[in-house]
This record gives C-alpha cells, structure tokens and sequence, in this order.
C-alpha cells in the first residue's frame, strides 16, 4: 500500500518533467562523456540543484527510443573493481539533434521570457513594470 | 550487482513486474533490461542507507524514485520492440492484411450503397490495395535504413 501510493506520488511528479524534455537532458548529459543511467539521473538532479527529478525509470525507455534513433549506442562495460554496467555514448548524429534541440529550447525560452517580462528584453519593453 | 538472494524483496517483486511486461524480447533481451534496472535500483537504495535509512526504507525510498512498475515495463517494452527489424515476413503480413483491408472496405461500400460498380473501379481498388501498403513499407525502411547510418 504503501509503496503503490509513493510510486504514484513519484509519477506525477515525472509527468511534470516531460519525455521530450527528459530526452533532452539525456542527450545533454551525455554530451559530456559516455554515462550509464544513475549516473545521469544524478547529473540532473546535480546540475538543477535538486530541483528537476524524474521518476528515475522513465529514463530507460527513453534510452532506447535513442538507440532506436541512432542518437545514442550502448555496450556492457566491465570494470577491474565492481560489476558490468552499459554505458551510453553519444553517436554524431547525437550531437547534431542536441545542437539543434539547444537552439530550440533557448528560442522558446526567451520568446516566453519576452511575453512573460521575464528576460531583459521584456523587462526593457515594459520599463521593467508590468502592464 | 548484488547478487538476487541478497536483494530487498520488493525491489525483487518490482524487478519481476517489469520483466512480467517484457515477455515478448528476447530471453538476452529481456535479461539485460532487468540487470540494468537492477542495478540502477541497488545503487540508489545503498546510497539510502549510506545516509542512514534502514533495508527496508532504503528499498521503498529508491522504488519511490523509479516510478511505477507497469508503466516503465509497458514503455520499455515498446521502446526495444521498436528497434526491432520487422523480417520479410512481417511486411508481407501487412501488405496482405492492410490490402486485403482497403479491398474489402471498398466492396463493402459499394455493396451496401446497392448501386453498380463503376467501369474503372475494379482497377482504381487494385491500385489503392498495392499502393497504399507499398508506400508505408518503403517509408518504414527508409526510416530504418536512415537510423541504422546514423547509428553507424
């Protein structure tokens, strides 16, 4: 009982974060280096101050729509010390669907900014006050 | 990793929903998917208990973060079949089915509207039937072909 009803809990707040925008964390991510799943689920959480968090398994569906893509490869690593984990790596094509994601996102964030009398932009439209 | 024995049972009982909704991958298939998750989970659950929550609590605070274990199964399940290369066979499957569909469609309508069939028509539903099937599977290969280079 109680674990149905934090695995509901924890749903709703990975509704929040979508699965367009996971998958766009996944790929940013793994821009950085090849990652294995804790490890980019940590990476999020690290990067956004805690404030972005997803139910952790949807990133593996996600994972595989990547593959599946040819955006992201995957292949069993072993360690010396602890046991196999699959590492993800970002394909070229990877890197040019993230480049044109970034682009995207930052131009929709600064139209909503504008609109919203967020971004320096709206602030200067605006006088820096509200209508 | 730890090893099954040693595992929380619930994260066992999780383990086994997910891997309950994979049953049509294949046995590698299925198997890689539930050691990963494996061991995402036991990672998280050990960093719970490092910050003093007990077995237990640890267990129920790492499923907590996964998610819903239908869900992810369910997903996860789609996402690797779509990866899946469909054989031949399949696409004669769908030519055959998705034809033999538009033929009857076709004739069932001219049927109940009781009027004769014009002269042409027979040639028109021959067309749509082999055309229409067609263009599908060759814009499923050329998707499938264009992420294989990709991927490649």
């Amino acid at each position: 009982m109680y674990l149905t009803s934090v695995a509901e809990k924890n749903d709703a707040a990975g509704a929040r974060l979508g699965r367009e925008e996971v998958r766009m964390l996944v790929l940013h991510v793994l821009m950085r280096g090849t990652s294995h799943g804790y490890a980019i689920a940590r990476a999020v959480e690290r990067d956004s101050g805690d404030a972005l968090r997803m139910g952790e398994g949807t990133l593996y569906p996600v994972l595989r729509t990547l593959e599946h893509d040819g955006l992201v490869t995957s292949e069993w690593e072993t360690a010396d010390s602890g046991p196999a984990r699959k590492v993800y790596r970002m394909t070229p094509a990877g890197r040019a669907e993230h480049d044109r994601r970034l682009l995207d996102w930052r131009s929709r964030v600064s139209a909503m900014s504008a609109v919203l009398g967020l971004g320096r932009a709206g602030m200067a439209g605006r006088g820096g006050k509200p209508a | 990793m730890k090893n099954d024995a040693r595992r929380h049972p619930a994260i066992e009982a999780f383990l086994a929903t997910v891997e309950g909704k994979l049953r049509g991958l294949a046995p590698e298939a299925r198997a890689d998917e539930r050691n990963e998750l494996a061991q995402h989970l036991d990672l998280l659950a050990a960093a719970y208990q490092a910050r003093g929550l007990d077995e237990a609590g640890a267990a129920a605070a790492a499923l907590e973060r996964f998610g819903h274990a239908e869900r992810i199964g369910r997903d996860l399940h789609r996402a690797s079949r779509c990866g899946d290369r469909p054989s031949p066979l399949d696409y004669l499957r769908f030519f055959l089915g998705y034809g033999g569909f538009i033929v009857v469609a076709y004739l069932a309508l001219f049927w109940s509207m009781g009027d004769p069939m014009p002269r042409g028509l027979p040639w028109a539903i021959a067309a749509n039937a082999l055309l229409l099937p067609s263009a599908f599977i060759y814009s499923d290969m050329k998707k499938r072909r264009k992420a294989a280079t990709a991927r490649d």
